[in-house]
């Protein structure tokens, strides 16, 4: 009886298949963990892990491959380390790194025969899907939320992928319900955490996803008065080793800021004026009080004890912040904290900030534990949910080795033990969908000579059978008909890499083709011949008609919303963009108006869009939004 | 770890916990750190249960067991290593299990089950026995599980191959934090005199519009503001008193909808957007939330139980509190037919300090209804000889806020299902008259019958665990499910499913899977932790898996 008599008995021929595969896991968490057990034991051949996380004392309560010993340490290095010992047939290959780094790319994912994921955040999710199909690499996508769960199959032309269906977009708040008139505990939170904390301890040019700073006339002059109190806190800041900086903080956002917007009387025609508090009395009060009960995160603190936290964490992370400043060498950045809600210093002074506030304004104050909830984001997580979800991903991939779609499942796992879980035939890629009902190239090309119009006349005009009216985007629009700015640029300059995904939205009225991507590959190409490779000539399908818009077979707009955004915006700009290419301004109109379905979403993109065009735009990670429950 | 701990940091024990707090909180973990686990046969699946009751940290656990390890667990079992060959399953996969967790105990025997039952009695005896709830992994033959004692509550579980089933038997079990969807109840029907009056103060000039600052009237953001319980509570007030209509609240479906009109039309439209937030929220509410307060049928189990009317000095707190909730429930003084209000109201768009106003009104009447309560539980308490302030009104105050979400689960005995009494009969037989009865999982249920009888026949053998031909086990195994069958008085002809399953079930030869290992330890874990917190709803009594489809079957057997 060997090692591998039981899975040779109960997998027949399947077991065989199962020690060629050369499997890669996403994600080395609670899902990870138990994934990778599974892995090793079932006997995939090779196994590679990808995490960029280090383990933390709140994970030991599932994700078991890791002790005491191993915090702070890579998740990767050390799941590897734990689970190799378990099987020594089995190949392991751990990536202390992020899966969106440059080496991991196209070619990499075509030499797995199945990707799992076991992630906990959004733009992760959507990143691997993405090279999923660009691979054509069958993943297994998953995700556990307490006692729920989920199991998805997805492969290119066969499934739907992640991006099918509607993902939430997490919630954000009004610039002004946050810093002028709250309503809720929530709004305090979002407060202490996005604004004060940042404001004393971050970078306060850094702008959260959680606030839309959305102008207009109405808040204009409001807006105004904001951004000059912000500046006055920043020059309290440079008091930080001054014995008095808690009260003068206090005295700041707790009295004159309230006291400035009790005056603003419109505001407060029909809503409870808030009513500044009295440093005085307060810490008066506070000196009967111990600093300990900062730890007793259950109850609901008082106004003394609350102020109680507030001051002496205000302290530990001044002290914090002094030491960094002592140690930092010339010529590095200054040094920044952040907030985190497993670090209780910042955790403790978002928490009495934020009940402040609330008490301030009359809004129920909230226990520590609450707002650790409800500032960090926390998903409740157990090993039980976990180990059934690993399993279930495990059993898809005995499908998916098979090429058996058919049989293979979509499942989700409920707390109800009526139904522990319940599971259904895998659906059909959704015809609208801008991530996977595209058509895919790639073309090599030597970015540091060839430019758009290579791209746009070579390849998509002559080559394709394009007209005039057609967008290029990354994660940025790089140029449509109204816009060739980036015509003779190298792409290089315009951020193109060792690969590059390039969308390709067809504008034309009549019968657009559907979404073409074009994975651009570095290359070096002979300097006296052309800088890009031309593809053969293949026709694009066509769009199919009357898209039905919103929600059922809505999409996430990716391409579009940043195509409308950016239409939004040289509109606004008074249509600078029109260079006579025969674009009659009604048409222009006539685009504008499908505009309006995705409007709210559209517009913070335009903003977001206008002000950071460098970075990544738009990052929709779960971790660091609120949810409310 | 950091070198200093901060002033504010909750003890590490807290920290590494905190994500399970917040599904069964402090009262939850302390039953599970309060929890000892005992585990006969070590096997794959029993480890991987074990694992998933250690890591959140359940108070002690034992391993029982007889074998010695050998190659072929190393592929199955985790907590196998090289160096366990040849030694004590019970000791090696106790001492690996245990480092999962410094908090958890661990312990074990090397014994098996059989004997444990005649050589150390007291090891499961009710009154002497250390465990608070029993593992057993298949295969046990009939005799010895139903020596089983049935006030310890037992997860039987079978995993062979892609397939496992989990049958749970214990003593009644009562369920105060079920968990529902949502507790709120808005007794829009059933209003009180100060929820009537805040409704009518708040809608005083609803239809007033204000012409200049201080008149009468309401201003559109004021209006525009008006929570939408408010509105709901002053439209059905308008509802009854219309002079076309009965004088009713709206009640069939058709009324419903003309009455969600009524509400609609009365939005202001001429303000910015055209359509106000809070008359949205109102309309979209009617269905969901305009209805009779009622008690729930899980709620008239629990009141109607007999322990709650004999309630004696060796009741739990459950019953006496449950009985008290009956007095203020049937008290026209009191509840009269209403349970305790929860007390809790939805977010809705509303100024702060309408909503808080509003939710003070709902707050005030729960803590009230408590409060009566609790005088009912201090009544009972000195009528059975405790101590009247015995029970906390923290806890009653929690028993009132689910009090339409109690549950009592009567879990069967192995020994009612086994002996295929008549509503064993009843429920096999309504399986199979089901419209999905070809796909349903009680097919599967009829080959893992028959694989209890092959494996009590056959002391402890798994039909295919044998190196003899396959062909006489199956033979042997589709007699039994036929003859299993008949007893129940069903078609004698094996359905297709049950065939296929008997045939899986014979290939495998009582083997284990890993990762179907795996996956029953997490599903049976969950089942113990909802068990052992008394919180969620656990399955009663039997879940079937079935791995080849990904399916599982619930059923009460």
């Amino acid at each position: 009886m060997g090692r591998d008599t039981n899975p040779r008995k109960s997998l027949g021929s399947l077991h065989g298949r199962i020690k060629e595969a050369r499997v890669l896991m996403v994600g080395a968490g609670g899902i990870g963990c138990e994934l990778l057990k599974n892995l090793v034991l079932t006997g995939f051949g090779e196994i590679h892990i990808v995490d960029l996380d280090t383990i933390d004392l709140s994970n030991l309560n599932r994700q078991f491959l890791f002790g005491m010993q191993h915090i702070k340490k890579s998740k990767a290095m050390v799941a590897k380390e734990t689970a190799g010992k378990f099987n020594p047939n089995v190949k392991l290959e751990a990536h202390h790194a992020n899966i969106k780094d440059h080496n991991f790319n196209v070619k990499w994912f075509k030499t797995f025969d199945v990707v799992f994921n076991a992630l906990d955040n959004l733009d992760a999710r959507r990143h691997v899907n993405k090279m999923c199909l660009a691979a054509d690499v069958p993943l297994i996508e998953s995700g556990t939320t307490g006692f729920n769960g989920q199991v998805q199959v997805i492969k290119q032309r066969t499934t739907e992928c992640y991006d099918c269906t509607h993902k939430p977009i997490p919630k954000s708040f009004p610039v002004c319900t946050i810093r002028s008139t709250p309503s809720q505990p929530i709004h305090c939170i979002v407060w202490a955490k996005s604004y004060l904390f940042v404001e004393i301890f971050g970078t306060s040019e850094e702008s959260s996803p959680e606030v839309d700073p959305s102008e207009n006339d109405e808040n204009a002059g409001e807006i105004a008065n904001l951004k000059r109190e912000a500046e006055e806190l920043k020059n309290i800041r440079e008091k930080m080793a001054s014995p008095d900086f808690a009260a003068t903080i206090f005295g700041k956002v707790f009295a004159a800021d309230i006291d400035r917007l009790r005056s603003m009387e419109d505001m407060w025609k029909s809503r409870k004026l808030p009513k500044a508090l009295d440093y005085a009395q307060i810490s008066e009060e506070a000196e009967k009080i111990d600093n300990s009960v900062a730890k007793n995160d259950q109850k609901v603190w008082t106004l003394a004890e609350n102020y109680v936290v507030f001051a002496d964490s205000l302290q530990r992370l001044a002290k914090r912040m002094l030491e960094l400043k002592a140690s930092v060498k010339d010529g590095e950045a200054a040094p920044i904290l952040a907030f985190d809600k497993d670090d209780e210093d910042t955790l403790d002074f978002v928490a009495a900030s934020a009940n402040l506030r609330s008490l301030i304004f009359g809004i129920d104050s909230k226990s520590k534990f609450d707002i650790k909830q409800m500032a960090g984001n926390i998903i409740p997580a157990i090993a039980t949910t976990n180990a059934i979800t690993a399993g279930l991903c495990v059993l898809q991939a005995f499908k998916v080795l098979r090429e058996d779609y058919k049989t293979a499942r979509m499942v989700f796992l409920s707390r109800s033990a009526d139904r522990a879980f319940s599971s259904e035939k895998l659906s059909p890629p959704n015809p609208n969908c801008e991530v996977c009902s595209v058509t895919r190239i790639t073309i090599e090309a030597d970015v540091s000579r060839a430019t758009i119009g290579d791209l746009v006349d070579k390849v998509l005009r002559e080559q394709l059978g394009y007209g005039e009216e057609l967008s290029l985007l990354t994660k940025e629009l790089l140029y449509d008909a109204d816009y060739d700015d980036n015509k003779d640029t190298p792409l290089s300059e315009i951020g193109f890499g060792e690969e590059t995904f390039v969308t390709i939205v067809d504008d034309d009225e009549e019968e657009p083709r559907i979404n073409l991507v074009i994975v651009v590959t570095n290359t070096a190409l002979p300097a006296d011949g052309e800088p890009i490779t031309v593809p053969e000539k293949f026709e694009i399908p066509r769009k199919l008609k009357a898209i039905p818009a919103g929600n059922g077979g809505g999409t996430n707009g990716l391409a579009n919303g940043l195509k409308r955004s950016h239409e939004d915006l040289i509109l606004a700009a008074g249509g600078e963009g029109a260079n006579g290419n025969g674009n009659e301004p009604e048409q222009k109109k006539r685009k504008v108006d499908v505009i309006v379905e995705n409007r709210d979403v559209n517009v913070k993109r335009a903003k977001v869009f206008e002000e950071k065009k460098d970075d990544d735009i738009i990052v929709l990670d779960d971790d660091g939004f609120i949810t409310i429950d | 770890m950091a070198a200093s701990t901060p002033s504010g940091a909750p003890s590490s024990k807290e920290k590494k916990y905190d994500r399970q707090l917040r599904l069964w909180g402090a009262n939850g973990q302390n039953k599970l750190e309060s929890a000892h686990i005992a585990l006969f046969n070590a096997s794959a699946a029993g480890c991987e249960i074990l694992k998933n009751l250690i890591l959140p940290g359940v108070g002690q656990f034992t391993v029982i067991d007889d074998k010695l390890v050998e190659e072929a667990d190393l592929g199955a079992n985790f907590f196998l290593d090289e160096e366990s060959l040849g030694k004590p399953r019970a000791e090696r996969t106790a001492a690996l299990l245990g480092e999962l967790n410094p908090d958890v105990k661990g312990n074990y025997l090397v014994d098996s089950l059989s004997n444990t039952l005649s050589a150390k009695p007291e090891l499961l005896n009710p009154r002497s026995t250390p465990f608070t709830h029993i593992v057993i992994i298949s295969p046990v033959p009939t005799p010895l599980l139903l020596q089983i004692p049935i006030e310890i509550p037992v997860f039987l579980v079978n995993c062979v191959g892609l397939l496992f089933t989990l049958r749970i038997s214990a003593p009644l079990h009562t369920i105060v934090e079920a968990h529902p969807e949502s507790l709120v109840d808005l007794r829009l029907l059933n209003p009180w005199p100060e929820l009537s009056a805040l409704a009518a103060e708040k809608t005083k000039n609803l239809e007033v519009q204000q012409e200049m600052d201080g008149d009468e009237g309401m201003s559109d953001h004021e209006h525009g503001h008006v929570p939408y319980l408010v509105l709901l509570l002053k439209y059905l007030d308008d509802w009854k008193r219309r002079p076309e209509g009965d004088g009713t609240h709206p009640s069939s479906y058709k009324e419903m909808t003309a009455f969600r009109s009524f509400v609609q039309d009365k939005m202001r439209t001429h303000v910015p957007g055209g359509s106000e937030e809070n008359y949205e929220e109102a309309v979209a509410a009617v269905l969901k939330h305009v209805r009779k307060a009622e008690v729930s049928e899980y709620a008239k189990t629990v009141l109607d139980h007999p322990a709650c009317a004999n309630v004696t000095s060796e009741s739990t707190n459950f019953w006496i509190i449950a009985k008290a909730v009956k007095q203020f429930l049937e008290s026209p003084e009191q509840g009269n037919g209403l349970l305790p209000l929860s007390g809790g109201i939805p977010d809705m768009k509303a100024e702060s300090s309408g909503y808080v106003a509003l939710q003070n009104v709902y707050k005030n009447k729960a803590r009230h209804d408590a409060a009566l309560v609790q005088k009912n539980v201090q009544s009972i308490l000195s009528s059975i000889g405790r101590e009247p302030s015995s029970i906390s009104l923290e806890e009653i105050e929690i028993f009132c806020r689910h009090a339409n979400f109690l549950r009592a689960i009567s879990f069967r005995p192995f020994s009612a299902e086994l002996s295929t009494d008549e509503f064993h009969k009843k429920v096999v037989k309504d399986a199979f008259e089901s419209w999905d009865a070809d796909s349903a999982l009680i097919n599967d249920y009829v080959a893992f019958r028959a694989f209890q009888e092959f494996i009590t026949q056959n002391n402890g053998r798994a039909p295919g665990d044998t190196e003899g031909p396959l062909d006489e086990d199956t033979v042997e195994m589709q007699r039994l499910a036929k003859a299993y069958l008949s007893e129940v008085g069903c078609s004698l002809e094996l359905a297709e499913r049950t065939e296929n399953i008997i045939g899986e079930l014979v290939r495998y030869g009582g083997a284990e899977l890993h990762n179907t290992a795996s996956l029953a330890g997490g599903l049976v874990a969950q089942e113990i932790i909802k068990i052992i917190t008394q919180q969620y709803v656990p399955g009663n009594n039997t879940i079937l898996f079935d791995g080849i489809s990904s399916k599982t079957g619930t059923y009460v057997l």
